[in-house]
């Protein structure tokens, strides 16, 4: 079942790239989607990126446009004030609370995998790493906010 | 000149003046995680825009398509090579990865949504 | 010339600030000026396919996308304690 969405999605990315629907072209896309996919497959079975994501966390996805938008105006005027006054732009460390941040399964690491890349879609910060123990993440952030930047997709 | 070339205009501009907004950021900050920011609007709004100015121009192409693809693979790498990149960073700082007890005293809750 | 040409023209501009920084700056601060000119060169190639209207530099531009990535991650890796 995993083998044949990989082949699917593979066979359907080599269509769209070759923008042909010649017979040669997709008996050779059918060939190249199934080595991905046989690739794909093997690398499932050996649990090398077990990755398991909630379908609730693509909640996540609409507050992004503005905060990619709003954080590169911040950024813009930070520059400006630097370029003008003199400002100095001094990015500083935050430590989060990230509940639940330990374990290996695949649920927890999709969490922390997707609140990596959530923590940096946004220029005005980025997420450094995270302490299982005692469960906080390490945040870098350029204009400070009052609130420590939302990475959590589950919260 | 018609709304389509304004709309293509426009997103070029929004395209390259986040890049070079990246670029003259780079410059102006000595610290390297203060740079790895600057690196962000040019992967993020400017791969968006320029496939959004070649989709206005060519919709439904071949030349529309790929540029989403590579955009989405920017979306995609983006964010986790600032993130691979700044933990690099700090690893090599100190030898491995840590959080210093000094950093935990100020561990802060997140509340509401807010940036 | 066109309007894309100029904005690949205007883009490749800022591969220069990010010259300056690999050249002097420190080796973390090169990485992340590498990968900000591995975006501009990728954006750059699709302004210029576009500009063209050369379907196969979209195809440049995808592999550079991802194998800029791939170069990247393993400079990342390499720095820890290696470089």
């Amino acid at each position: 079942m995993f083998w044949l969405a990989w082949w699917a999605i593979a066979l359907g990315l080599w269509m769209l790239l070759v923008f042909k629907t010649e017979l040669a072209e997709m008996v050779a896309g059918a060939v190249a989607a199934a080595l991905a996919a046989t690739g794909a497959e093997l690398v499932r079975l050996h649990g090398y990126a077990p990755f398991s994501p909630e379908l609730r966390w693509w909640r996540e996805l609409p507050r992004l446009p503005r905060e990619v938008l709003t954080d590169t105006w911040r950024m813009l005027r930070l520059l400006i004030l630097h370029f003008a006054r003199g400002e100095p732009i001094e990015g500083r460390f935050r430590i989060v609370h990230f509940e639940g941040c330990a374990g290996d399964d695949p649920r927890r690491q999709a969490r922390r995998a997707v609140a990596t890349w959530l923590g940096a879609i946004s220029p005005n910060a980025y997420v450094l790493g995270f302490d299982e123990k005692k469960d906080v993440a390490v945040v870098h952030q350029l204009v400070p906010s009052e609130l420590p930047p939302e990475i959590d997709p589950s919260a | 000149m018609s709304v389509g070339d304004v709309a293509v205009a426009a997103l070029l501009v929004l395209g390259v003046g986040s890049v070079l907004l990246g670029a003259a950021g780079l410059l102006a900050t000595r610290d390297p995680y203060d740079q790895l920011h600057f690196t962000g609007p040019g992967t993020v709004i400017g791969p968006i825009a320029i496939a959004a100015a070649v989709l206005v121009e060519e919709p439904l192409s071949s030349a529309g398509i790929k540029s989403v693809l590579v955009a989405l693979v920017m979306l995609t790498t983006g964010p986790v090579l600032i993130h691979a990149t700044a933990r690099a960073a700090r690893v090599r700082e100190r030898g491995r990865w840590v959080v210093l007890s000094e950093e935990l005293e100020q561990k802060e809750h997140p509340s509401s949504r807010s940036r | 010339m066109n309007v894309w040409l100029i904005a690949a023209t205007v883009v490749l501009v800022g591969i220069l600030p990010c010259l300056w920084v690999a050249m002097r700056g420190t080796i973390v601060s090169a990485l992340a000026a590498l990968e900000l000119a591995s975006t501009i060169t990728t954006l750059a190639l699709v302004l210029i396919a576009q500009g063209l209207h050369r379907d196969p530099f979209f195809d440049l531009a995808l592999v550079s996308a991802v194998l800029s990535f791939a170069g990247a991650l393993a400079f990342a890796r390499f720095l820890e304690r290696w470089v």
